[in-house]
């Protein structure tokens, strides 16, 4: 049994699901459902649709490059059936997609960091841009006024101890 | 070409395609991964001037169901053309032009192996050499040609 990866999202492709296509050059194209399908019929680039892999690998949204990460590979030439081979195999599956998981994690966490900042800085432009949608204009110009006086005050009081 | 999307106003509309029609037609066409290829090989290799594109099943002497007999073919665009002055006029056009200086600055289209990249998995594992000489020489001269692409 093999799991397949979709050509277009690639996710997983469990035997008996899924679609196929041989192009006339002999080229395989395996999609894991008729979304996938349809998006490489209107000739999609996978790269530039959002909610693929292989756009969100590039665009840096997940961890892409990683040791964990060869582990899962296609063997062309299978092993001889050991026992202790397969426990040992079981056992490492395990631990290795753990640590994947936390530095998957870590990863995320890092770019929600840098996240926040981005989202405050432009809240603050935005508040600081469009304040006439929580506060009438006429008000923002009496509040405006309001801080002038005391200035003006202090300044004729200053002419006066000049005097 | 018209397009999805692009629609002639006024006049044909005996000839116009369905949607479905269009988009079929479109899809049948050299797919750009394959064109992407195709510009980066000796044109010799790719169409010699008798035959339908290399690579494919079409391969009659002179192919009576595209135009000009399949003797002029614009290897960038993947179409046929019916006199080498089309062509040549084809050459000069602005869309051609753009298409040619896309296949050239872009790196390889997606295939299966970046697909499996961005799963997570790593590069194919084809165990240890079999056989010694020669022949694994060979094999291993193929190997490496399959990891260079």
């Amino acid at each position: 049994m093999r799991v397949e990866k979709c050509w277009f999202c690639s996710s997983s492709i469990y035997p008996g699901h899924g679609i196929t296509f041989v192009r006339n050059d002999a080229t395989v194209f395996r999609f894991c459902r008729g979304k996938c399908h349809k998006n490489f019929k209107m000739k999609r680039n996978p790269r530039k649709v959002k909610w693929t892999k292989a756009y969100r690998k590039l665009a840096g949204k997940e961890l892409a490059e990683d040791a964990t990460f060869e582990m899962e590979k296609r063997r062309n030439r299978p092993e001889k059936y050991d026992r202790e081979l397969v426990g040992k195999t079981l056992k490492a599956i395990e631990k290795i997609s753990e640590i994947r998981q936390k530095r998957q994690d870590r990863y995320y966490e890092k770019r929600m960091q840098k996240a926040k900042k981005q989202q405050l800085q432009a809240d603050k432009v935005q508040l600081e841009k469009e304040v006439h949608l929580i506060k009438a204009p006429a008000g923002i110009r009496a509040e405006k006024e309001k801080l002038k006086e005391p200035v003006r005050q202090a300044d004729t009081s200053k002419d006066a101890m000049e005097e | 070409m018209g397009g999805i999307g692009k629609r002639k106003v006024g006049g044909d509309h005996k000839h116009r395609k369905t949607f479905k029609q269009l988009r079929r037609g479109q899809f049948q066409e050299r797919h750009i991964d394959q064109v992407w290829e195709d510009v980066r090989k000796p044109p010799a290799l790719v169409h010699d001037g008798k035959t339908g594109p290399m690579g494919t099943t079409a391969k009659a002497e002179l192919d009576e169901d595209v135009p000009g007999f399949g003797k002029h073919y614009c290897i960038p665009c993947g179409k046929y053309f019916n006199s080498a002055t089309a062509l040549a006029s084809h050459e000069g056009e602005r869309p051609h032009k753009r298409r040619v200086k896309m296949l050239n600055s872009t790196p390889r289209p997606h295939n299966q192996r970046d697909a499996e990249a961005a799963a997570g998995m790593g590069a194919a594992d084809n165990g240890p050499k079999l056989r010694s000489g020669a022949g694994a020489g060979a094999a291993a001269a193929g190997a490496a040609a399959d990891m260079d692409e």
